[in-house]
């Protein structure tokens, strides 16, 4: 049994003063998106926006354009015919998928730029975080969900607590995660232990503060316990929860092979008894794929 | 005193690159030239003239078997090593690089850990495959016969 159950019912959004103090001090030079990504993703939320506009502005930014390109024409997005352009590629994947390539393309750029011991602890991160992002994705498709691209970006947010731990408490950080993706009963109690509260409260208060959408507040401060998320919430904290859960077994393992879908606990949160047993028989075959394309070199997640 | 052992690392992930760079040059003994993926490598061998090249097996534009195949054109001494991530691609390549000419293999995995158990990992998998190659590579270029402790020891304990 992972941590699903060790967290009090309830939504918790209060990590103590003086770590929101150093978050606030520490990040305010920390900002993980480039300007223009910050400012296409607002744009990809506005229903008015034209892709001519959201176009233009990405163009602003070479390498983030070329990214999107790159991304666009990896098999991930199974594009038929080479995409040459911006518009072309706007008008293939719609604003949901251009957000999620913004953000990978974003993300991971960003991580460059670190000391070695914090960008080599976001990659381990950024890696669960993508594989998590990709089977949510993959969830979604084969079910039927109906998310329009949040569930990829909250399964690349889930985490952001534990990164935000790394940059605040990188010594005690280390103590409490050692990034082994075990995640066993007390996973979150070892750390309201040594950093007085846990990668959910810090990372939900955060981004709560960022003014970040509720849905992804709910995600990242529910997704061990999705019964604590709010009602309207419920199905995309549960959907990253399950595709978590399939993530760090392929962290620990690097394949899917042994995967017993039925202790993915979170399931019981997203899926009615008969669309459990489809989920069953699908999650190796999604969980195969998810590593695949995280894997490969010229995927559309790749990390360079 | 030996000279430093040049070692080109050729991995398209700029965190990698670095990780691997630091694990040579905590070491001592070892200057590190980076590549940033296999084309670049090959390109740069005449130049940097390493006494080891380090190949990721992934990498965009030319991969590490590629890249093989194309240095042992004009190349058939340098010793090649390809760092293998423990993934399904990867260990396909890691059967075909040494047909291709790659001299040895290190498994390495970016999964889990923070950076310590990153770095003793390579110090424990890979430096003693670099040292053993560079200096039967060093032999070869002095045209002198093996006589090392180092490349002994290493057969000994079946480093190859």
């Amino acid at each position: 049994m992972e941590a699903l159950l060790s967290q009090p019912e309830t939504m918790r959004m209060n990590p103590p003063e003086d770590l929101r103090t150093r978050l606030l001090n520490q990040t305010s030079g920390w900002q993980m998106l480039p300007d223009i990504a910050v400012k296409a993703l607002a744009m990809a939320r506005d229903p008015n926006c034209s892709i001519k506009e959201f176009s233009s502005v990405i163009e602003r930014d070479p390498k983030l354009a070329t990214e999107i390109l790159r991304i666009t024409n990896s098999a991930f997005y199974a594009a038929r015919s080479p995409i040459m352009n911006l518009k072309q590629a706007v008008t293939r994947l719609g604003f949901a998928h251009c957000r999620n390539v913004i953000l990978a393309a974003s993300l991971g750029s960003a991580m460059r730029k670190l000391p070695l011991a914090e960008a080599w602890m976001q990659l381990v991160l950024w890696r669960h975080s993508v594989l998590t992002g990709i089977i949510s994705m993959s969830i979604n498709r084969e079910f039927s969900l109906g998310f329009l691209g949040e569930e990829f970006t909250a399964g690349l947010i889930h985490d952001v607590g534990r990164s935000l731990f790394g940059v605040i408490a990188p010594t005690n950080f280390a103590a409490a995660d050692p990034l082994d993706f075990e995640e066993s009963g007390d996973f979150l109690q070892r750390e309201r232990d040594i950093l007085h509260t846990d990668h959910c409260e810090l990372g939900a208060w955060f981004i709560s503060h960022n003014k970040l959408p509720d849905a992804l507040v709910a995600v990242v401060a529910c997704h061990h316990v999705p019964t604590a998320a709010p009602e309207e919430h419920l199905k995309l904290v549960a959907a990253t929860a399950v595709a978590d859960h399939m993530a760090n077994y392929l962290q620990r393992q690097g394949s899917a092979d042994g995967y017993d879908p039925e202790a993915n606990v979170a399931i019981e949160s997203l899926f009615s008894d008969r669309r459990r047993d489809d989920y069953y028989r699908v999650a190796h075959v999604i969980m195969t794929d998810a590593l695949r394309e995280a894997n490969s070199p010229n995927g559309a997640f790749a990390l360079h | 005193m030996h000279p430093p052992i040049r070692v080109m690392i050729a991995n398209d992930s700029a965190v990698i690159r670095r990780l691997v760079s630091e694990a040579l040059l905590d070491a001592d003994g070892f200057e590190v030239y980076p590549a940033i993926n296999g084309s670049d490598a090959v390109n740069q061998l005449q130049a940097t003239r390493p006494d080891v090249l380090v190949l990721d097996t992934e990498m965009p534009v030319m991969n590490g078997v590629q890249a093989i195949r194309a240095i042992r054109e004009q190349d058939t001494i340098l010793p090649i090593i390809m760092l293998c991530l423990s993934t399904e691609s990867s260990l396909l390549a890691m059967a075909q690089a040494i047909p291709a000419g790659a001299n040895d293999v290190a498994k390495f995995t970016l999964r889990m850990g923070h950076v310590a158990s990153a770095k003793k990992m390579l110090r424990d998998e890979l430096l003693p495959k670099i040292r053993f190659w560079a200096d039967i590579h060093l032999q070869k270029r002095l045209d002198c016969p093996m006589t090392s402790t180092v490349a002994l020891s290493a057969l000994e304990t079946g480093v190859q």
